[in-house]
C-alpha cells in the first residue's frame, strides 16, 4: 500500500512540475525563411533587391514568357500576331483571335499587361518612399531611384500604348494603402507627361551604356531612356521632339553591327555596340528566351549538333515573307526550307507549311530545356535610325538624311539602296513600312508602327476578319477593374 | 488492358493458402492442445485423467484409492477445454478439482456440498445462440453459490441445483440471462447477441459514452464491416459508409489520398477535417516532396494518412456537428474524425493473421485512335485546317482550284501498307497486384492489469499504371499497465515506413507531360520501341518523350512516420483522476529522382538527379482531470477539464545536378554532376504554436434526460496580435422518450425513440499564412551574368483578421421498432459560417494581389438519414439472415452576405446571395451545323460549332443590364448548376447462410460533372492536326463537312472555343452508382476446427470490389478527378483471418 501510495505521489510530482516548468512559448510567430515587414527597407543591400525586383515586369512579372519573353503573353508576340508578322501553327484559338484582333474583355492574355504592370508601378511609388531615408551611398541611391523612375517611365509606355491612359499610382502612400479610392483614368496629355517626366528625370542620373558596368548590363541606361522617349514621341507623332531625341541617341556612339544575325546570337551577350536595351537571359533564371522553342519546327537538325526544343508553332506567312526582297541578308534568320535528319533539306511552301520559320536567335549551347540563355533585345540602334529617318520625313519630307538614315540599314542587308529623289514622302513612307518589317520583325515595334501609320485595323479586315474594329487599337480593361471601382474606371470604348 | 485474367497469379494465391492451412494445421501436432477430445467406455478413472494429461500437458495429483472407489465410467469428450472435461467426468461424483499452474488436484468434495448435492436435481440443458446453434464455453453458474459449469461444445451442460435457485448464464458479447428453476429439469436457454447499437461505446474526444447517451449528430463505422484489403489507407474503405460523411477517390494510384469531407462546409479555408487517432492530432505530417526535375510532383498522390493500417483499427467515430466538435474549438470547422486502434483484451495471448491477395486490373482507360483510323482522322483534320485557312465552303467562298491543292499527311497507300502498331497506352498499364499480411499479438493478462496490442502490417502494392508500386511496413505496439489500484500507464508507437515507386502521372500538359499524355501524344503508326532499343520520339513534336521510356526514369520516395504517445494517469479519489499525455509526433518524406540519358529530358540534361525531403514534428502534452459522480437517483455526472498544448514545425530541403558521366550513379552521387550551377533549395515554416484550455460535463438522468455542454478556448499563433484566442461553446440534450413509463404502455412496439438537439460553434484559422505582413524573394533578375534576388512584398497584414466561426445547430432523432428489427436516424442541421476567412482580390494596382479577410457569411442546411433493417432472420439461425443498412445525405450551402471589400471585385453575373459552390456556365444551345445564317451574336462561328446564348450586357459603369447586348462577354454567365454532390448514399446488404456470409455494398452521388475528358477531344485540330498527338476515338464522331448531323462539334479551333470550354456543353449528369464491394466469407464450423489444435478460428474470403458502375457520365469515372488521371481499378481478392 505504501509503495502504491508513494509511486502516486512521485507521478503527480512529474506531470505537476511538467505542467508548471514546461516553458511554453508565446503565441508569437517568428519566421525564418522571409523578410518580417520591420526586417526589410534597412540598408543598400535591401535597396537593391527591391530595385532589382522592379525589373521582373521586363518579364511578365511571374508570367510564362510574358513582358519581352516569347510566349503569347508577352507584348513583343502580340505586335507580331495582330499585324502581318506572324501566325501560328498551334491549335489554340487565341492564335487566330490576335491575328483576326477578335478581342474582347474575356481575352485574359489582353488584361494581363494591365494586371502585371499596375501593381509594379504602385510598388515603385513605395519603394522610392522607403528607399529614400536609408543610410547608404548617396550616389547609388540616386542611382536606383532613378532606374526605378526609367522603369516606371517604361511600364507607363506599355500601358498606355495598349491601352490609352490609365489611372497608374505615383503617391506613395496611397499606392500603399490597400483601402484608397480609385481613381478615373487620367487624360491623355497628363499620361504623356508623366511619362516624360520620368524618363527625363532618369535619364539626368543613369550612365550611358558605354559607361554600364558589365556586371549591370541590363539595367535601363540614358540610351534606353532616350529610346524610350522617342518611342513615345512617335507615337504622339511628336515629329520635332522625336528628331531632337534622334539626334542625342546618334551622340552616344553606337553603331550598327556588321551582321545583322549576330545581333541576336548567344555569342552577342553584353558587348555590343547595336544594342540598346536587352533583357540578360540564363537558361537557369526567371529571365531565358523561349523564342527557339516557339519558333523552331520539329523536324530541324541544328548543323551544329545541339538538341534545341522544337515546338514548331510560329510562322511568317508566306504573303509577308514574299515581300522580302530574295537577297535580303535577314532571311538568313527566316527559313523556308531548312536541314532536316540525315542532312536532307525540307522545303516548307512545299510541304504546305503556313509561313517561314522565324528563328531569328541564335541558340543557347549550353541550354538543356525550351529555357534558352540567348538575351532577349529590347530596343537597338537600326530601330532608332528608321524611327528618326521616319520623322525626318513626316517633318521634311524625304530629305537627304532621311534617304542616308534607311541606307544605313538597307546596306548591312545587302539590298539595293535608295537613291535621293527617289519618292514622294508618302512613297518614302511606304519605303519605311517596309523597312521597319523587314528590318524588325518579331521585335515588337509592327502593333504601335501599324497603328501610327493607321493600317492596323485595315490589316485584319483585309485578312476577311468580321471582329476588327476600329476601337480594336487599344486593348480592353480587365472587367475586374471597373467593378472594383465602381465604373469611375470606364472600358475602353468598342468593349 | 486487353490481356485476359491472369490465372497464374489466382493459382499462385490458391496454393499460398493451401500451404498456408496445411502449414497451420501441422504445427498443431507439436503443441500441447487446450482442447479434450477423448471417447471411451467403461474405463477407469485413473487412465482417464492420464489420457487428458497426455493430450493437455498437465499433470495431475490425485489419491488412487479414492478415485477406484467410483468405479469404471463412460466418456465422450469433443474439443472441450481441461475444466470442462473434468466437470464432465467427476460430474455426479463425490469429488472436485482443483487447478493450479497447469496442476490438476482431485480431492474428495466437501461434506456440506455433499450433502446438498444430494437433496439437488441433476439439471441439464442445451444453451443456443440467437441463430440457434449451440454456443460453446458459456458459463452456468447458481447464483449466490459457487457451483458452476461451462457449456461443452454441443452446448450442452449438466449441474446440480434445487428447485428455486437461479441459474446464471453469461458469455461475452452475450446479454446475461437468469432462470430460476421451477422443476423443470431439462433446460433450452437462448442467449442475445449484444447486437443493438445503442448499447456501443462512441468515442466523443477527451471521452466515450454510451450510444444511447448520445446527444450530438456522431456516425460510427467499425471497420470490421470494411474491407480494406486494397486500401494502403482507411480513407479508401470509407466511401458511403457514413451518411453526411463524403469521400471521393479522385485517384487510383497506390498510397493515394481521399477527399473526405463531413457534412458540409461552404468555407474557403477549409482544413478539411481533424484526424485524431487514440487522441493525438495527426494532421500535420510531411507531405510529398516536389523533385526538382521539370515535372516536379508528377501528379504523385500520398495519403497522410498510409502511415497508420486500416487493419489496426477498431473504429472510428465522426463527430459531424459542432455540439460534438465544440470540445476540439479551432480546428474542428471541418469536422472531426476519432480513430480509435485495437487494444488487448482477454486473459489468453490472442494471436491473429489476417492476409490478402488481390489482383487489379482498370476499369476504364483512355481509348484513343487505332493505328489506320489515327491517319484517316489526321488527314481528315488537316484538310478541315485546309479548308479553313483557305475559305473554301463551307468556310468562305473561295474557289478550291484557286488555291494550293491539299497534300494529305498520308497517302491511301501508306494506309494500307501501314502495320497497326502497338496502343501506347496499354503499353504503359497493366494488371496490379496487392498483397497485404496482417499479424497480431494482444491480451489483457494479469486480471487485466497490463493490456498489450502488438501489431505489424507489410502492404505490397503493385498499380495498374506501370511504375506505381507501394511498399509499406508497419508496426504498432500498444502497451498499458496498471500500477497499483490508482496509477496507470501507458505507451502506443506506431511506426510506419514506406517505399514507392513514383509513376509520373503528370499534372500539365505539352513538353511538361507525364506518362499518360505522352500516350497520347505518341503517333499511332509508330513503334514504342525500336529494333535497337532506342525510344523513338514524335517527328511532328519532338518535345514529349516516348511514353515507355518513362519506365527508364528512377523516381521513388522513401517515407517514415513514428507517432509515440505516452500518458499517466491517477485516480486522485473514487471519482477523480488525473492524465499526463505526451506525444511526439515525427515524419519524413524523401524523394529521388534521376532522368537518364535513355530519356528525352535526361538526354537534354545530360542525366539530371535531384533529391528533395520534407520533415515535420509535432509535440504535444496535454493535462486532462476527469471527474465523474453517481448520484444515484438524481443522476450521474461526468466532467472532464484540460489544457493542450502544442508545436508543429516543418522544414524541406532540395538539390539537383546534371550533366553526369555516367547514369550508373543515379542520385547517389549528386557531386558527380557537372551542371554550371546545381540547384539548392530549403524552406521553413513558421513554427506554429497553439495553446488550448477545454472543459466539458455531462449530465445524464435514469437514462432518460441527457445533457452535455463543452467549452474551448483555442490560441493560435498564426493570428494578429490581438485576435489569437477564440472560444468555443457548444451543448446539446438528449431525451429518451421511449424509456418514459407512458410510452412503455402505450407503444410496447418502439423499442428506442431519442430527440437530440444540439448547438455549438467551432472555429477556424486555417489562412494559408498567417495575417502578418512578409517581404519574400519572389522575382529575381538577371543582370550582366549574375541573378540577383529580387524583394518584394509578398504578404500583407491584416491586423483585424479574426477567427472563422460556424455556428451549429443540429436536431436529430433515434429510433428502433418492432424488436430492433427496424432501427435509425434522422438529422437535419443548419450551420453558418460567418468572418469566412478568404483571401480577398485587393486593387488590381496594389502590390500584393490578395490579403487575408474576414469576408462574410455562409450557410449550409441539410440532413441525413440512416436506416438499419433485419429483413430476414432465421429461426433456427442456420438458415438465411438479410439485413440491409441505408444512409442517404442532402445538403444545400449558399451565401448569407458578403463583405463589401470582397463584394467590390466580385464578377457581377455571381448571385451575391446564391449557392455558395455554384457552377456559373455559359448555356450552350447545340451545334450550329451551317444551314443558316450564324447567330449575329456569334458572327465568327465555324460551321460545327456550339452556340452560346446571348443573355446579358454590361452597361458603361459595368452593371448588368439584363438584355441581351449583341456578343458574348461574361455577362451571359449563369448558374447552371452546383459544384459537388448534392446528394449522396451508401448501400449496404449482409446475408448469412450457415457458414457463409456475404455482404454486396454500394454508393453513388448525385452531382453534375464537367466531362474534360471529351472536351479535350475535340481539340482535334489542336492536337491530331498540328502535332499529330493521338485523341480519343469519340473524334470519328465530330462534325465535319461530310458529316452534318454529327454528335459532336468540329475538331477545328474555334473563336468561341474558350466560351464553349467554360459552358454547360460538356456538363453533363454525373450520377452514379457504384457497387463498391462484394464479399463472400465461409466460416469453418467447429466440426471442423476441432480436429486440430491451433486455429480457434478461420475464415476464407473472395472478394471483389468496383464490379460495376451505372451511370450516365461519358467521361472516364465520375469520381474521379478530370482529365490527366491514375484509373480506378477493379480487384478481385482472395483473404484469410485467422485467431490463434
Amino acid at each position: 500500500m505504501k509503495l502504491k501510495i508513494y509511486k502516486g505521489v512521485v507521478l503527480l510530482i512529474i506531470a505537476s512540475s511538467t505542467l508548471l516548468l514546461s516553458c511554453e512559448k508565446a503565441l508569437e510567430e517568428k519566421t525564418f525563411d522571409k523578410y518580417a515587414s520591420d526586417s526589410f527597407f534597412k540598408s543598400a543591400e535591401d535597396a537593391k533587391s527591391a530595385v532589382t525586383a522592379m525589373y521582373s515586369g521586363m518579364t511578365g512579372a511571374g508570367l510564362f514568357g510574358g513582358g519581352w519573353g516569347a510566349t503569347n503573353e508577352g507584348w513583343d508576340i502580340q505586335s507580331s500576331f495582330t499585324t502581318d508578322e506572324m501566325i501560328c501553327s498551334w491549335g489554340w484559338d487565341g492564335w487566330i483571335k490576335f491575328n483576326d484582333l477578335n478581342f474582347s474583355e474575356d481575352f485574359a492574355q489582353l488584361l494581363n499587361h494591365y494586371n502585371a504592370l499596375m501593381p509594379l508601378i504602385s510598388e515603385i511609388a513605395i519603394d522610392m518612399d522607403k528607399i529614400q531615408p536609408i543610410q547608404m551611398d548617396g550616389k547609388l541611391k540616386s542611382q536606383y531611384i532613378a532606374e526605378l523612375k526609367a522603369l516606371r517611365g517604361h511600364y507607363s509606355w506599355i500601358l498606355y500604348n495598349h491601352y490609352g491612359p490609365v489611372p497608374i499610382r505615383i503617391n506613395a502612400q496611397e499606392a500603399s494603402d490597400p483601402n484608397t479610392k480609385a481613381i478615373a483614368r487620367p487624360s491623355r496629355e497628363w499620361m504623356v507627361g508623366q511619362i516624360e517626366k520620368d524618363y527625363k528625370e532618369a535619364l539626368a542620373i543613369l550612365p550611358t551604356c558605354k559607361e554600364l558596368p558589365s556586371v549591370d548590363y541590363g539595367r535601363f541606361t540614358k540610351d534606353a531612356c532616350l529610346m524610350g522617349l522617342m518611342k513615345l514621341y512617335m507615337h504622339e507623332k511628336r515629329w520635332t521632339d522625336a528628331i531632337a531625341i534622334g539626334r542625342q541617341i546618334q551622340q552616344l556612339g553606337h553603331s550598327l553591327q556588321t551582321s545583322y544575325k549576330d545581333v541576336f546570337t548567344y555569342e552577342n551577350k553584353g558587348n555590343s555596340t547595336e544594342v540598346m536595351l536587352a533583357i540578360s537571359c540564363r537558361k537557369d533564371a526567371n529571365n531565358n528566351n523561349l523564342w527557339l522553342a516557339c519558333s523552331m519546327p520539329g523536324n530541324y537538325v541544328d548543323p551544329r549538333g545541339l538538341s534545341i526544343t522544337q515546338w514548331g508553332g510560329y510562322k511568317m506567312p508566306w504573303k509577308t515573307y514574299d515581300r522580302f526582297d530574295p537577297s535580303d541578308k535577314r532571311l538568313s534568320v527566316l527559313l523556308a526550307k531548312w536541314p532536316t535528319d540525315g542532312g536532307a533539306i525540307f522545303d516548307a511552301r512545299a510541304n504546305n507549311y503556313i509561313g517561314a520559320i522565324p528563328i531569328k536567335y541564335g541558340p543557347d549551347p549550353s541550354a538543356i530545356s525550351e529555357q534558352q540563355g540567348t538575351d532577349i533585345v529590347v530596343w537597338r540602334y537600326a530601330d532608332a535610325l528608321l524611327l528618326l529617318s521616319e520623322a525626318i520625313n513626316e517633318n521634311q519630307g524625304p530629305v537627304n538624311e532621311a534617304y542616308d538614315l534607311i541606307n544605313m540599314v538597307r546596306a548591312r542587308a545587302g539590298v539595293p539602296l535608295y537613291t535621293s529623289g527617289q519618292f514622294d514622302q508618302a512613297g518614302f513612307r511606304k519605303k519605311i513600312m517596309d523597312e521597319r518589317l523587314f528590318e524588325l520583325w518579331g521585335e515588337g515595334t509592327r502593333r504601335e508602327d501599324m497603328i501610327r501609320w493607321g493600317t492596323y485595323i485595315q490589316r485584319a479586315k483585309d485578312n476577311g476578319s468580321v471582329f476588327a474594329k476600329p476601337e480594336f487599337v487599344l486593348y480592353p480593361l480587365p472587367r475586374k477593374v471597373i467593378n472594383e471601382s465602381n465604373g469611375i474606371v470606364q472600358q475602353n470604348p468598342g468593349y | 488492358m486487353r490481356k485476359c485474367f491472369s490465372f497464374q497469379i489466382i493459382l499462385m494465391m490458391k496454393l499460398t493458402l493451401i500451404l498456408l492451412t496445411v502449414f497451420c494445421m501441422s504445427v498443431s501436432a507439436k503443441v500441447f492442445s487446450q482442447r479434450i477430445t477423448l471417447s471411451e467406455k467403461n474405463v477407469s478413472l485413473p487412465s482417464v485423467l492420464k489420457a487428458i494429461e497426455k493430450q493437455s500437458g498437465y499433470q495431475s495429483f490425485y489419491d488412487l484409492k479414492l478415485l477406484r472407489s467410483v468405479g469404471k465410467i463412460n466418456i465422450d469428450l469433443n474439443g472441450v477445454t481441461v475444466e470442462q472435461a473434468l466437470a464432465q467426468v467427476l460430474s455426479g461424483k463425490p469429488l472436485a478439482f482443483s487447478i493450479v499452474d497447469n496442476i490438476i488436484v482431485i480431492k474428495k468434495a466437501n461434506i456440506e456440498t455433499l450433502s446438498w448435492a444430494i437433496l439437488k436435481d441433476k439439471i441439464t440443458g442445451t444453451v443456443l445462440d440467437d441463430k440457434g446453434l449451440p454456443l460453446p464455453g458459456v458459463s452456468v453458474r447458481v447464483k449466490d453459490n459457487n457451483t458452476g459449469s461451462t457449456t461443452d461444445n454441443d452446448g450442452k451442460f449438466q449441474l446440480n441445483a434445487k428447485k428455486g435457485d437461479i441459474l446464471v448464464f453469461s458469455y461475452i458479447g452475450y446479454a446475461t440471462q437468469e432462470i430460476a428453476l421451477t422443476g423443470n429439469t431439462s433446460l433450452q436457454i437462448t442467449l442475445k447477441a449484444i447486437t443493438n447499437e445503442m448499447s456501443e461505446i462512441v468515442v466523443i474526444g477527451y471521452g466515450a459514452v454510451k450510444r444511447r447517451n448520445v446527444t450530438g449528430a456522431i456516425a460510427s463505422v467499425k471497420t470490421a464491416e470494411l474491407n480494406t484489403s486494397t486500401s494502403s489507407n482507411i480513407g479508401q474503405a470509407l466511401a458511403g459508409r457514413a451518411a453526411g460523411v463524403t469521400v471521393l477517390q479522385s485517384s487510383g494510384q497506390p498510397g493515394a489520398g481521399v477527399s473526405l469531407q463531413i457534412r458540409s462546409n461552404p468555407s474557403n479555408a477549409s482544413a478539411g477535417a481533424l484526424y485524431i487517432i487514440d487522441g493525438v492530432v495527426v494532421n500535420d505530417n510531411a507531405g510529398e516532396p516536389d523533385s526538382q526535375t521539370r515535372y516536379g510532383g508528377s501528379g504523385v498522390d500520398r495519403s497522410p494518412l498510409n502511415f497508420i493500417n486500416p487493419n489496426d483499427i477498431e473504429s472510428i467515430d465522426f463527430l459531424k456537428d459542432a455540439s460534438a466538435t465544440a470540445i476540439y474549438g479551432a480546428r474542428a470547422g471541418g469536422g472531426v474524425v476519432l480513430i480509435t486502434t485495437k487494444k488487448g483484451k482477454g486473459d489468453r495471448p490472442n494471436v491473429e493473421y489476417s492476409g490478402s491477395q488481390s489482383y487489379q486490373k482498370a476499369i476504364k482507360f483512355y481509348d484513343i485512335l487505332g493505328t489506320k483510323d489515327y491517319m484517316m482522322v489526321r488527314n481528315d483534320i488537316l484538310k478541315e485546317k485546309w479548308m479553313q485557312d483557305n475559305k473554301i465552303a463551307p468556310y468562305g467562298t473561295v474557289n478550291p482550284t484557286t488555291v494550293n491543292p491539299f497534300i494529305p499527311k498520308y497517302t491511301q497507300q501508306q494506309i494500307n501498307d501501314q502495320p497497326v502498331m502497338p496502343n501506347a497506352i496499354d503499353a504503359i498499364t497493366r494488371n496490379g497486384l496487392t498483397q497485404q499480411h496482417n499479424l497480431s499479438v494482444s491480451g489483457a493478462p494479469n486480471m487485466g492489469k497490463t493490456r498489450y496490442f502488438a501489431s505489424g502490417n507489410f502492404l505490397n502494392q503493385i498499380g495498374v499504371l506501370k511504375h506505381s508500386e507501394y511498399k509499406r511496413y508497419n508496426g504498432r505496439l500498444n502497451l498499458d499497465q496498471s500500477l497499483g489500484d490508482h496509477v496507470k500507464v501507458g505507451a502506443n508507437i506506431i511506426v510506419s515506413n514506406s517505399n514507392a515507386n513514383n509513376a509520373n502521372i503528370g499534372t500539365t500538359g505539352n513538353e511538361y507531360s507525364g506518362m499518360v499524355l505522352s500516350a497520347f501524344y505518341y503517333p499511332a503508326t509508330m513503334p514504342l520501341q525500336d529494333a535497337n532499343g532506342n525510344y523513338p520520339i514524335n517527328p511532328d513534336y519532338q518535345n514529349s518523350p516516348n511514353p515507355l521510356s518513362f519506365l527508364e526514369v528512377t523516381d521513388f520516395t522513401k517515407s517514415s512516420r513514428v507517432l509515440t504517445n505516452g500518458y499517466a494517469e491517477w485516480n486522485i479519489f473514487k471519482g477523480l483522476s488525473a492524465r499526463a499525455n505526451f506525444s511526439y509526433d515525427q515524419s519524413t518524406a524523401k524523394r529521388y529522382t534521376y532522368l537518364p540519358k535513355t530519356f528525352l529530358y535526361g538526354a537534354r540534361a545530360g542525366g539530371q538527379a535531384s533529391v528533395s525531403e520534407n520533415s515535420s514534428t509535432s509535440k504535444l502534452m496535454e493535462y486532462i482531470l476527469n471527474y465523474t459522480h453517481d448520484f444515484g437517483e438524481a443522476g450521474k455526472l461526468t466532467a472532464v477539464a484540460g489544457h493542450s498544448y502544442q508545436l508543429t514545425d516543418r522544414e524541406g530541403l532540395s538539390a539537383e545536378n546534371d550533366h553526369f558521366a555516367t547514369d550508373n550513379f543515379l542520385f547517389n552521387n549528386l557531386g558527380f554532376g557537372t551542371a554550371d550551377r546545381p540547384q539548392v533549395g530549403s524552406f521553413r515554416a513558421p513554427t506554429k504554436v497553439w495553446k488550448s484550455f477545454f472543459a466539458r460535463a455531462i449530465y445524464e438522468l435514469d437514462d432518460k434526460y441527457i445533457l452535455s455542454a463543452s467549452i474551448r478556448k483555442d490560441g493560435a499563433s498564426n493570428f494578429a496580435k490581438n485576435k489569437k484566442y477564440g472560444t468555443f461553446p457548444g451543448v446539446s440534450a438528449a431525451w429518451v422518450i421511449s424509456e418514459e413509463s407512458f410510452v412503455k404502455k402505450a407503444l410496447p412496439a418502439i423499442d428506442l425513440l431519442k430527440l437530440r438537439l444540439g448547438y455549438g460553434t467551432t472555429g477556424n484559422s486555417e489562412i494559408g499564412g498567417s495575417a502578418s505582413s512578409y517581404y519574400s524573394s519572389d522575382a529575381s533578375y538577371v543582370f550582366g551574368s549574375s541573378n540577383y534576388p529580387g524583394v518584394v512584398l509578398n504578404q500583407l497584414n491584416n491586423d483585424n483578421l479574426t477567427w472563422e466561426t460556424q455556428r451549429d445547430l443540429n436536431a436529430g432523432i433515434d429510433f428502433a421498432i418492432l424488436k430492433n428489427r427496424i432501427s435509425g436516424s434522422f438529422d437535419y442541421f443548419n450551420r453558418t459560417i460567418s468572418d469566412l476567412l478568404t483571401q480577398i482580390p485587393l486593387s488590381t494596382d496594389f502590390p500584393v494581389s490578395s490579403v487575408a479577410f474576414n469576408s462574410g457569411k455562409t450557410r449550409s442546411k441539410g440532413w441525413e438519414i440512416n436506416l438499419q433493417t433485419k429483413n430476414l432472420i432465421s429461426e433456427s439461425g442456420k438458415g438465411l439472415n438479410w439485413s440491409t443498412s441505408f444512409n442517404l445525405s442532402h445538403y444545400y450551402n449558399s451565401w448569407v452576405e458578403r463583405e463589401p471589400n470582397a463584394l467590390k471585385t466580385l464578377a457581377k453575373y455571381i448571385d451575391v446571395q446564391g449557392a455558395y459552390n455554384g457552377l456559373y456556365r455559359y448555356e450552350s444551345d447545340g451545334i450550329y451545323r451551317g444551314d443558316g445564317p450564324a447567330p449575329s451574336w456569334m458572327p465568327g462561328i465555324l460551321p460545327g460549332g456550339v452556340i452560346i446564348k446571348d443573355l446579358n450586357g454590361y452597361d458603361a459603369n459595368g452593371n448588368l443590364t439584363g438584355k441581351p447586348d449583341g456578343k458574348i462577354s461574361s455577362a451571359d454567365q449563369v448558374q447552371v448548376g452546383i459544384n459537388g454532390a448534392r446528394y449522396s448514399f451508401g448501400f449496404n446488404n449482409t446475408f448469412t447462410y450457415r457458414n457463409f456470409d456475404l455482404s454486396v455494398y454500394m454508393y453513388g452521388f448525385i452531382q453534375k460533372k464537367q466531362n474534360t475528358d471529351y472536351s479535350e477531344a475535340f481539340r482535334t485540330y489542336a492536337q491530331l492536326g498540328a502535332f499529330g498527338w493521338n485523341v480519343l476515338s469519340i473524334a470519328k464522331d465530330r462534325w465535319t463537312p461530310s458529316n452534318p448531323n454529327a454528335q459532336f462539334p468540329t475538331g477545328l479551333p474555334d473563336p468561341y472555343a474558350t466560351y464553349v470550354s467554360n459552358s454547360d456543353y460538356w456538363l453533363e449528369n454525373g450520377n452514379f452508382i457504384r457497387c463498391r464491394d462484394i464479399t463472400l466469407g465461409y466460416k469453418f464450423g467447429n466440426k471442423l476446427l476441432d480436429k486440430q489444435n491451433v486455429l480457434k478460428n478461420l475464415r476464407l474470403s473472395v472478394n471483389v470490389q468496383n464490379p460495376f458502375i451505372i451511370t450516365k457520365y461519358r467521361g472516364m469515372d465520375p469520381e474521379l478527378q478530370n482529365y490527366l488521371v491514375y484509373p480506378m481499378t477493379r480487384s478481385f481478392t482472395i483473404g484469410i483471418n485467422a485467431g490463434f
